[in-house]
């Protein structure tokens, strides 16, 4: 998928801000959980790098729900609070629902 | 172990309850992280620049903001000075594009602005959407409309920085998003961290009002050394070139004197004396204070100084109805490496005071050594000193109890002549049975000297 108004970078950032805050509460868990979510490539965990495959923001809804199935929606609304600051930078609907 | 859907919704619930509790401590976690970090910068930055530029910096990345501002409040002229801003780099390139130094803008008439008055009269805090609220004046409306654009600024707030002292400053934070939209650690970390902001600012402040203050301490100190030493050589030609003509009088260059006559000019010239010893201390103070009081070190002997020095102070005990008896020892003494027109000077005060605080009596000058020093003391029968005038007697402009009604002098005769002594490798002291017992004062030279005959800047010395 293109992406012409938002980039990408904003997705990478968002994602990994959502696996660092996870990694608050959960520890290194978080980062393993994250690698299980498909379309979301880990390339440095130490940098908080990563690369998308696909539609982010349906990485980042896997993402969500990758916690949120262990976690329950309390982990939902952690991320969501997390990435306040960079999901109004993006257009609402390029916003997965979950975050919004 | 084999668990059934039951069991699996229990471990669940566990689960996620725990995962909630985790989330209370990680928001704690959190907003003490930043504070501590406040602290630390609280600790470490002394000048408020400094500490203004690592509180604001850290502030905005921790809690992701597009700027965080502090301004201290001049109360006298009822104005918020900038201190500093930090930014995100599209609020720092939003700026540089409309050409706007927030660095400089001072916010003035505080206390009757519609905003700040709320803020700092009021100490409350408070929110806007509109830079308008905070810059209007001060920045065209339409360029701080573009600013809050470009620098996705969509709510200001403004917290008032208190102390025991009232209000010191503003904090002011700007984000690209509302209060509601704040994460409880935001929240919790914007309510802590003002209070330590406001602690670490107005520490910064005092010190830097010390700091200030204490420059001005020592450029007034200075000035006063040097216009002391300025005037002090102005003071001294006079009675000098008088000292040279009463000398060449008293010699009979002039002719013969009636003993009327000479007995006048005697005592002109014991006053002349008295003044020019007490020009020379003030200069010596000046100097010591400077650190410009220089040492000519020589091998010479302290016997001869000192006689020469008795003979010459002799007509001034008398006109004080007393003597001088000197106590050379009758063996030899070695001759000491010494600066003498300074050593000459620390037993010309010793002798002075003890006529000027003696009404009766004999002054009694003692020469005693050993292998190791030479001492030199002082003795007179005069108005002696309780302890507490002993242990200050050789502090800058000390002078004897009562001795306003006993004698003149500024009271540095005898710091002048401690550091002398002093940088001489020797030892001064005072001794007295008590009020009206009589005084005396010694000091001690060291014989083998390991004071090269050079000269010494003085850099600091003791009072």
């Amino acid at each position: 998928m293109e992406m012409t108004a938002t980039p990408t970078s904003i997705f990478d950032q968002i994602s990994v801000r959502i696996i660092k805050e996870q990694e608050l509460l959960i520890g290194p868990l978080a980062w393993t959980e994250a690698k299980k979510v498909i379309g979301l490539q880990i390339i440095d965990q130490q940098k908080g790098q990563v690369r998308f495959e696909g539609d982010p923001k349906e990485v980042l809804s896997r993402l969500v729900g990758q916690y949120s199935r262990l976690f329950g929606r309390a982990s939902t609304e952690v991320c969501r609070q997390a990435v306040q600051d960079l999901i109004v930078e993006i257009p609402k609907e390029q916003v997965p629902e979950v975050l919004q | 172990m084999p668990t059934n859907g039951a069991d699996k919704q229990h471990l669940q619930e566990i689960n996620e309850e725990i995962y909630k509790r985790n989330i209370e401590l990680a928001v704690v976690n959190k907003t003490l992280s930043l504070l501590r970090k406040l602290y630390q910068i609280s600790l470490l930055a002394l000048d408020p620049a400094t500490l203004a530029d690592k509180v604001s910096d850290t502030i905005r990345v921790d809690l992701n903001m597009e700027m965080v501002g502090v301004f201290y409040y001049e109360e006298n002229i009822d104005t918020l000075v900038p201190f500093k801003f930090a930014k995100s780099e599209r609020f720092a390139e939003a700026l540089t594009k409309l050409n706007i130094k927030l660095d400089d803008l001072k916010l003035t008439k505080v206390t009757k602005h519609p905003v700040f008055q709320q803020v700092v009269a009021d100490r409350a805090a408070k929110q806007t959407d509109a830079l308008a609220d905070i810059w209007s004046g001060v920045v065209d409306e339409k360029h701080l409309a573009a600013l809050a654009k470009e620098g996705h600024l969509q709510s200001m707030f403004m917290f008032p920085l208190l102390t025991q002292h009232g209000v010191i400053g503003m904090l002011v934070l700007g984000l690209n998003r509302t209060y509601e939209s704040l994460n409880q650690f935001e929240k919790d970390s914007i309510n802590s961290f003002t209070d330590v902001v406001a602690v670490a600012l107005d520490k910064a402040l005092v010190y830097e009002k010390l700091k200030i203050a204490n420059e001005q301490l020592k450029a007034l100190d200075k000035a006063r050394a040097e216009f002391i030493s300025i005037a002090s050589h102005q003071l001294r030609t006079p009675p000098a070139t008088i000292k040279w003509y009463l000398g060449a009088v008293l010699a009979g260059d002039f002719g013969k004197l009636s003993e009327e006559l000479e007995a006048a000019l005697v005592r002109t010239n014991v006053t002349n004396e008295a003044q020019i010893s007490t020009i020379d201390d003030l200069l010596n103070a000046s100097r010591i204070e400077r650190g410009k009081l220089e040492f000519f070190f020589e091998p010479a002997s302290i016997v001869t100084m000192v006689g020469a020095l008795v003979e010459q102070l002799e007509p001034l005990a008398q006109m004080h109805k007393q003597h001088i008896i000197y106590r050379a020892p009758t063996e030899s003494v070695p001759d000491i490496m010494m600066d003498s027109e300074k050593i000459r000077q620390v037993v010309n005060n010793m002798i002075d005071n003890a006529i000027k605080y003696s009404k009766q009596g004999d002054i009694e000058v003692k020469l005693e050594h050993d292998a190791e020093s030479v001492t030199v003391k002082v003795i007179d029968t005069g108005k002696g000193m309780d302890k507490e005038t002993q242990d200050a007697i050789f502090k800058k402009y000390s002078r004897g109890k009562d001795s306003a009604t006993h004698a003149t002098g500024l009271g540095l005769g005898m710091y002048v002549a401690k550091v002398i002594v002093e940088q001489h490798n020797g030892r001064i002291w005072a001794e007295s049975s008590g009020v009206g017992k009589g005084s005396t004062f010694a000091f001690s030279l060291p014989i083998k000297s390991e004071i090269m005959a050079t000269t010494v800047d003085l850099a600091q010395a003791s009072e």
